[in-house]
């Protein structure tokens, strides 16, 4: 049986400066046939020049700035793989990521989703912080409920729908939430598969506030949902 | 063999709002070499200054208020390049746009003119209106005879002029008519390489219903029947179809 092909998409908005070791990161997988699909949030670096010296392993999408939700969905539309996998501009994989995880689908074929565990670490410019956080829990192996851990059935965006592009933080969980409540088949494997790079300009960092504003706001809605599900089966 | 110069003319009036993101997508071309010349319609806002910060990559030329055809010829009249584009300053172009374009000037050498496909996007404060145009054709990817979508051999503007300045609207469209009235060499390309922002000012529709305003519908009529009348002039009556391509792909 010929393996099938993994779309791996990677949103990026002005990321000159890590995306290369993300894509080379990509075209180091042991796994194969995957297609790479670089979908560029408006940037106004050197993405796509970058990009471009790639040729013809990379597909390049663009659409005018609208967040990385919505450049995640560019990517889905596009997407000619049986699986979909995402990676975010300035984190890793390690090369067995995509093989690992599609070792599962072919164990259980009734799995929709399968994730793996997400290793932090700092740029050396922040050495200080990372010295700081050494015992801390972000410096521990992670479940990594986020599209750089998650290896997904395509189907299961028809079944699930795909982010919400008027979420700019909460998007994901969003996501994955919504997939639980239709009840998604989802595995989490131990593997650390995912470095995920802390550095000065995280969009997490940049708004913690306007962030944590919005994961109130989805898991209000979220609820909201459930108790109306289940209020209906009544 | 050495690559073409290409002058990419940035009309403006009052377009501090949107103008840096034009820029910066002209500056994010994997084309090279180009040269950018803003050419400031007499603005009264901040684009003086915007423009002053991005230094020797950007030309600033100023002139009385008179309207985009003059500030498009007054950028043709300086621009050093080959070929020439054009943007407008509430809009955007893919990073490959220029690229492509010349690609197809390199495989075709009898070509003059090459426009591309292009779509509408919403700023995030029109979200209402964006929805309700979620499935209608105006949302759609349409093919773009507008200036932002054109590359033009610098020599096209010589036989077919300049833009007409006696129009404020619709001066575009006649240029292109014009164009394939004189049988000028156009393509069309299938690429998606041009965005058109809309906002709660563009110039030639309403804002909510995105109808043609009364002032552009009257410039259009103008200009058709303009062409029209050339063409039946040099054919006994019956006006000369135009050979412009319109489909994609």
């Amino acid at each position: 049986m010929t393996p099938p092909l993994t779309s791996c998409i990677v949103p990026v908005y002005n990321g000159e400066r890590y995306l290369r070791e993300a894509l080379d990161s990509i075209l180091a997988q042991t796994y194969r046939p995957i297609e790479i699909i670089v979908a560029d949030d408006g940037s106004t670096d050197g993405t796509a020049a970058l990009v471009a010296a790639y040729g013809d392993k990379l597909r390049y999408l663009f659409q005018p700035n609208a967040g990385t939700a919505a450049a995640c969905n560019l990517g889905i539309t596009a997407a000619r793989g049986e699986f979909i996998a995402f990676l975010a501009v300035d984190d890793l994989w390690r090369p067995e990521k995509l093989a690992r995880q599609i070792s599962r689908f072919q164990l259980r074929s009734d799995l929709d989703l399968c994730v793996c565990h997400v290793q932090n670490f700092w740029i050396p410019e922040l050495k200080e912080e990372a010295e700081r956080f050494r015992n801390h829990r972000i410096s521990q192996p992670l479940p990594g409920y986020v599209p750089q851990a998650l290896l997904a059935k395509r189907a299961i965006f028809d079944t699930v729908g795909h982010f919400d592009p008027a979420l700019r933080h909460a998007d994901s969980t969003d996501w994955f939430v919504r997939a639980m409540d239709h009840g998604a088949r989802v595995e989490l494997i131990p593997d650390v598969l995912v470095f995920r790079r802390l550095h000065r300009t995280n969009l997490s960092r940049q708004m913690a506030s306007a962030s944590r504003e919005e994961y109130l706001q989805i898991m209000k809605t979220i609820l909201n949902r459930r108790r109306q599900k289940a209020a209906s089966v009544e | 063999m050495e690559k073409s110069l290409i002058s990419c003319i940035v009309p403006v009036f009052n377009g501090e709002r949107y103008l840096g993101e034009a820029l910066d997508s002209i500056l994010a071309q994997t084309y090279r070499p180009i040269e950018i010349i803003v050419v400031d319609d007499g603005s009264t806002d901040g684009t003086r200054e915007l423009v002053a910060r991005y230094g020797d990559s950007v030309r600033y030329i100023r002139q009385k208020n008179t309207g985009a055809p003059t500030a498009r010829n007054l950028g043709l009249s300086v621009a050093q390049g080959d070929l020439i584009a054009f943007l407008d300053s509430d809009d955007l172009w893919h990073p490959e746009k220029l690229a492509r374009q010349m690609a197809r000037f390199e495989a075709r050498s009898e070509l003059d003119v090459c426009v591309t496909h292009l779509q509408r996007f919403w700023i995030p404060q029109l979200k209402m209106e964006q929805r309700r145009f979620q499935d209608h054709r105006f949302a759609e990817v349409l093919p773009g005879y507008v200036t932002q979508t054109l590359l033009a051999r610098r020599s096209i503007f010589e036989s077919i002029g300049h833009f007409d300045t006696s129009r404020r609207l619709g001066d575009p469209m006649d240029w292109f008519l014009r164009a394939g009235e004189q049988g000028a060499v156009i393509e069309l390309l299938s690429d998606l390489l041009v965005y058109q922002r809309m906002h709660e000012n563009n110039l030639s529709v309403e804002v909510g219903t995105r109808r043609m305003n009364p002032s552009m519908q009257n410039a259009v009529l103008d200009v058709v029947k303009a062409s029209l009348d050339r063409r039946r002039l040099h054919n006994e009556g019956s006006p000369r179809p135009l050979k412009i391509p319109t489909s994609r792909g």
